[in-house]
């Protein structure tokens, strides 16, 4: 392959004379992303990877440098990602102040303070996992197809974190106050992906390209509505609860209930003597559908800009859907002893106590379907190529998830060294923390293409520092190269 | 060449890159290791709590349908500790009821004299040529010349000739006689003379009845011989054994040779006296009597009519005699209209007879025999039909009469003047608070009633006295002066008639405020009764069936107090859990009383290791409650109520106390409230309240 001129043609090396659109477009970028939330995010690293054929899991716009390539189950793409929005694991455990061990943020030797500082409104956990079963793609001229059948995992558990302040301090911090505890959420998905995606090159400066994908959901638990708080009175103590959550959840379970209709216990389907497993991961009543739609546009010749849209879709969960919710208001004032002065034989406080809450907090439950939106991420970003094969990019990473919009941001060094190498080197600010420097990997040997990435490298090597592990890796089977110019991905 | 680039490019980079991979791999092994990780854990939240909160009166904290407390219309309380049932006479505690003497004789019977009675037999001449002694050949020649005229062989003596049955009693069975006559008869209808020794048996034990001879008895005549039937035992099946039968034949004469024709036997048995058998007895009385039973009444009493509650009668007739009747008749008791008495027959079973007789309801009259019980009886047996065993062969029979459980039911007369003393016994108040206090407290008014119901026709003195001493025992009080001369109480002059009264004890003629302040412990009460301290007075004492003298007692307090410092202690069992007070790193518990009791409470609470014998922490002088003062009469005036707050802080070392606590020791000091700084005697009023909150902090120690 003659890289030389495509990289001449392409890539003088110099930025053109009065094209200032670049920087300001990657200035107010990377200033919107400064100051809104950055949370958990993924592929930041692996976006501008444009030799891996998953980068276009990201923006199916791109069109990779190989005319063809499969992706074998298990070992193609596999993606684990998990992080925290409020803490490094140097936070939870760390090296003990006098002596040499290691203790947790709640040994008696540790200021707990230390960590109830980091804690923030809302403390997420967000743990990802995506698993390719099975892909596969090929270019048509100007067009690329593609095709994937995914497993997918994607969730958020949020805490409050006046609940972690409750339970690790105690109330006598909010008295005079409401402890908020209203940001208890969880959304935890289990999904099959089967995606077709398109993407075409309309000139040599844009390249659009759309994903279509059939979802079928195998779990899901997911808050609909959470309204709580714990207000206690400075004088008297006495509290006042409140306490609103709505919880839909689609997973192969039956709740078993008393004789009154009380809930009494959840009986898992996985240890029913007749349970095949066969049938959970075929299961396809619960049905979604989803899209992914990203567009490439080179400004100048140096300066790309990128935008996608990933993940844009909802599922319909029906099976084996339960309902929860509870909606109660209590206020205790202490135990009242004035009935039992009154008539002793009538009294019974705790009896009434424990009946008004179960009544207060009774749990309602019925089985209708609903509906859940996938959380979807938004992409925006740009590259300045100082030479063909280097290029300096910023990457906005936003996500909009039941009513939360988090966002990353990402700086990266990229250098694709013809087609058999590629490297990547990240600077993210996200999950609330400066350090996370992420580093992208991709060889190729004869038809084999060997790559891992993570946004956190810092998370393998100094994971106290870390909130977050990320790692995408795997083995592609591609073939053929593009051999000119307008066969590049979006170039 | 192009490639150059991109050697110069990624070959730096790449090896910087493996080189930081291995060096920070290096570090992550130094600073995350394991090993030496520390898995514990301490949580200490802090939690406030509400823990109860109250509004209490005094109304609703008595109950007002206790028998124990009372409320007033003006709001007033009063406790009541009342014994319905402190004396209680019925009839045998006003006569002393005497049991008559026993009865113990051997009443001489027997032997059962019999009906005369007989037996017939007839021993045809074929009879006896067929018994065993006959020499055939002479059997033989006297059949030939049956139904013709011959001359009849000479026989000569034959020892034994045979066993010919004796005929049936109807009426005996078996029997062993002690006297009578026995006679046997006999007729000869045989055409020769013969001469006879019988023997009459009882079969089948072959034992003689008697034995005849019978000489040269003449064909066509008869011969009666008899014999004593003393020492005798006949069966109802009898025998004759013929011995030493002879004749001299016709003499050569013709004669009528009849088979048929033989010998007529009639036994006759006459005047039989039976000491033991089986047989058919007439009725016969075997012996009768009678006693006079001395009933020992106190010697001043004069007791004219007495009926029974309760009695009873026991009685042993000893005798092996199926049948045999015992019959007694006690003709000063009457019962039902008639004299009591009764009529028993023995059946035989283990050779006595013993039984109860209820006499219950009957009446003595001592009118013929003063103070005692006349006794007939008679002794019978038999009933002329029916087989019937009896055995008079010792003599007779034993029979003992013992009386048991004489009450009086009711009485006229004289019922003496015997003093009755009561056993001591222990009053108890039933009021717990007593047991637990101590210090200085009065109740300001309180009052003893006795009431009773009299419907005894008898005139009684009591005496009775209330001992007590305070519960350490330093102090001892009695109700009364020990020169009480007691309490004279109002009785019904005619029966039917209930008398019921009160006398009450305040302060003005008791030592009852006293008393009260003991506090009283361990309260003794005792009495006596005099009854007719008047001596005889000719009108008769009299007790009906529902006679009685029921005195209770009523100790009213109302609850008018002054109390200083007094002292309510009380000990507690503690069972902790450790794991539970380990979670526990230190506990305030803040009351918040808002008072409107003329009542303050302050307390001292000690945690005591009853293990090691020692106190291991007090909590001193806590706050409860503050007095509320009160106006001149000592009530509370409302608006007047007063606030007061305590804390209890338990950390530190105390919260090790509490584990290893085994009881609380608590001593809450009451006072009363004051007016204008002087405490005066209040009163608790159902209207009395009182407010009160209980919070808690708590920091929990969570490991």
């Amino acid at each position: 392959m003659d890289m030389s001129n495509i990289n001449r043609r392409n890539y003088p090396g110099v930025m053109a004379k009065g094209s200032m659109t670049a920087p300001v477009v990657l200035a107010v970028i990377m200033l919107a992303s400064a100051i809104l939330r950055v949370n958990a995010q993924t592929g930041q690293t692996l976006y501008f990877m444009e030799t891996l054929p998953q980068s276009a899991l990201l923006n199916p716009a791109f069109q990779h440098a190989h005319n063809f390539h499969i992706g074998l189950p298990g070992i193609s793409s596999v993606n684990v990602n998990a992080s925290t929005n409020f803490a490094t694991l140097g936070d939870i455990i760390f090296k003990h102040p006098q002596y040499d061990s290691l203790i947790s943020f709640l040994h008696p030797d540790a200021n707990l303070g230390d960590f109830t500082r980091k804690l923030r409104d809302g403390n997420s956990i967000t743990p990802n996992l995506h698993i390719n079963i099975l892909s596969l793609g090929f270019r048509a001229r100007r067009s690329f197809v593609s095709f994937n059948v995914s497993e997918r995992v994607s969730g958020r558990v949020s805490l409050p974190g006046d609940l972690i302040l409750l339970g690790l301090e105690g109330n006598e911090q909010f008295t005079g106050k409401t402890a908020d505890l209203s940001g208890l959420r969880a959304d935890l998905n289990y999904f099959t992906e089967c995606a077709v995606g398109y993407a075409y090159r309309f000139s040599e400066k844009l390249n659009l390209g759309v994903r279509g994908k059939i979802l079928f959901g195998k779990a899901n638990v997911s808050f609909a509505d959470t309204d709580m708080s714990l207000y206690t009175d400075p004088d008297s103590y006495s509290m006042r609860l409140k306490s609103k959550i709505a919880v839909n959840v689609s997973a192969p379970m039956t709740v078993i209930k008393d004789e009154e209709g009380d809930i009494k216990d959840l009986r898992f389907h996985f240890d029913d003597d007749d349970y095949d497993p066969l049938d959970f991961i075929l299961m396809t009543k619960n049905s979604g559908y989803a899209i992914d739609i990203g567009a490439t546009f080179r400004v100048i010749n140096p300066v790309t800009i990128y935008a996608s849209i990933v993940d844009l879709g909802f599922i319909n969960w029906k099976q084996d859907v339960y309902n929860f919710s509870m909606n109660g208001d209590f206020e205790f004032d202490g135990l009242d002893f004035s009935p039992f002065f009154e008539n002793e034989d009538d009294f019974n406080a705790f009896d009434n106590l424990k009946d008004t809450l179960q009544t207060l907090f009774e749990i309602n439950d019925t089985q209708e379907a609903f509906r859940r939106g996938l959380p979807t991420r938004v992409y925006l970003g740009g590259t300045y190529n100082f030479h063909r094969s280097f290029s300096l990019g910023v990457l906005s990473r936003s996500e909009l998830h039941q009513n939360n919009l988090d966002h990353a941001l990402t700086f990266s060094a990229n250098l694709n060294a013809g087609r058999r190498l590629s490297l990547s080197a990240s600077y993210s600010v996200m999950n609330n923390s400066y350090n996370n420097f992420g580093a992208g990997l991709a060889l190729r040997g004869l038809m084999f293409q060997f790559y891992v990435v993570t946004d956190n490298l810092n998370s393998a090597f100094m994971p106290h520092m870390s909130s977050s592990v990320n790692i995408w890796a795997g083995l592609n089977i591609v073939f053929g190269n593009v051999k000119t110019i307008q066969a590049l991905p979006f170039r | 060449m192009p490639g150059s680039n991109l050697k110069c490019i990624g070959k730096p980079p790449l090896f910087a890159l493996l080189t930081l991979f291995f060096m920070l791999g290096a570090c992550v092994g130094e600073i995350f290791d394991f090993d030496n990780f520390s898995d514990r854990i301490s949580i200490r939240p802090t939690f406030l709590l509400p823990a109860a909160h109250g509004r209490l009166t005094l109304g609703n904290l008595l109950e007002p349908d206790d028998s124990l407390i009372f409320f007033g219309p003006d709001n007033s309380i009063r406790i009541v500790i009342r014994d319905d049932s402190l004396f209680h006479l019925t009839g045998n505690d006003f006569i002393d009821m005497p049991l008559p003497e026993s009865v113990n004789t051997f009443l001489e019977a027997g032997p059962v004299p019999l009906d005369d009675f007989e037996a017939s037999a007839a021993i045809s001449l074929d009879d006896l040529i067929s018994a065993e002694g006959m020499p055939p050949s002479m059997a033989s020649l006297i059949r030939e010349m049956d139904g013709s005229d011959g001359i009849f062989p000479e026989i000569p003596v034959i020892d034994y000739l045979g066993t010919f049955p004796g005929g049936h009693l109807e009426d005996i069975e078996y029997a062993y006689f002690t006297g009578g006559q026995v006679e046997l008869s006999v007729r000869n209808n045989l055409p020769v003379q013969v001469t006879l020794v019988v023997r009459v048996v009882s079969e089948p034990y072959k034992s003689t009845v008697a034995a005849f001879i019978f000489p040269w008895l003449n064909p066509g005549h008869e011969s009666s011989q008899s014999a004593t039937l003393a020492g005798v035992m006949v069966t109802e099946n009898m025998s004759i054994e013929t011995y030493s039968f002879s004749t001299p034949g016709s003499g050569g004469g013709q004669v009528n040779i009849d088979l048929e024709a033989g010998l007529e036997i009639d036994l006759f048995v006459r005047d039989p006296l039976a000491g033991r058998g089986r047989a058919v007895v007439p009725p016969t009385v075997l012996a009768a009597g009678s006693a006079i039973l001395d009933m020992n009444y106190e010697d001043d009493q004069d007791i004219e009519m007495l009926t029974l509650k309760e009695g009873w009668a026991n009685y042993y007739l000893g005798n092996d005699s199926k049948g045999l009747n015992l019959k007694i008749d006690m003709p000063n008791l009457g019962r039902n209209g008639g004299i009591a008495g009764f009529d028993n027959t023995t059946d035989g079973a283990g050779g006595y007879k013993r039984g109860s007789v209820d006499l219950s309801g009957a009446v003595f009259d001592y009118s013929q025999y003063h103070h005692q019980l006349f006794v007939e009886y008679t002794l019978s047996y038999g009933a002329g039909t029916g087989m019937t065993e009896f055995d008079f062969s010792s003599g007779g029979a034993w029979f003992n009469m013992t009386f048991r459980d004489f009450a009086p039911a009711s009485a006229t007369g004289y019922f003496g003047q015997k003093e009755h003393v009561f056993d001591d016994e222990d009053f108890d108040l039933d009021f717990d608070l007593f047991d637990k206090i101590s210090g200085d407290f009065r109740f300001t008014n309180p009052s003893l009633t006795l009431f009773y119901r009299n419907s005894a026709g008898v005139p009684v003195n009591f005496v009775f006295n209330l001992d007590a001493s305070s519960s350490d025992g330093t102090r001892q009080e009695s109700l009364l002066d020990e020169a009480h001369p007691g309490f004279e109480f109002e009785y019904p002059v005619e029966p039917g008639q209930v008398v019921t009264g009160d006398i009450l004890l305040n302060r003005d003629n008791s030592n009852i405020v006293e008393f009260i302040a003991l506090p009283p412990s361990n309260i003794m009460v005792k009495g006596r009764g005099k009854p007719n301290p008047g001596g005889q007075t000719g009108i008769p004492n009299f007790l009906d069936t529902e006679s009685e003298f029921l005195m209770g007692i009523e100790i009213e307090l109302p609850l008018e107090l002054l109390l200083t410092n007094l002292v309510l202690t009380d000990t507690v069992d503690v069972d902790l859990d450790a794991e539970d007070i380990d979670m526990i790193g230190s506990l305030v518990i803040m009351l918040e009383v808002t008072n409107g009791f003329p009542l303050g409470v302050s307390m001292d609470m000690t945690l005591y290791d009853s293990i090691a014998d020692r106190a291991l922490h007090t909590f001193s002088d806590i706050l409860l409650a503050e007095a509320a003062p009160v106006n001149e009469d000592g009530i509370f005036i409302p608006g007047n109520e007063v606030r007061s707050e305590a804390e209890l802080e338990i950390s530190g070392a105390t919260v090790d106390h509490f584990k290893q606590a085994t009881h609380f020791i608590m001593a809450a000091r009451l006072n009363t409230g004051k007016y204008n700084d002087e405490q005066i005697p209040v009163k608790l009023l159902t209207t009395c309240s009182l407010e009160f909150r209980i919070k808690v902090r708590a920091e929990l120690n969570i490991n």
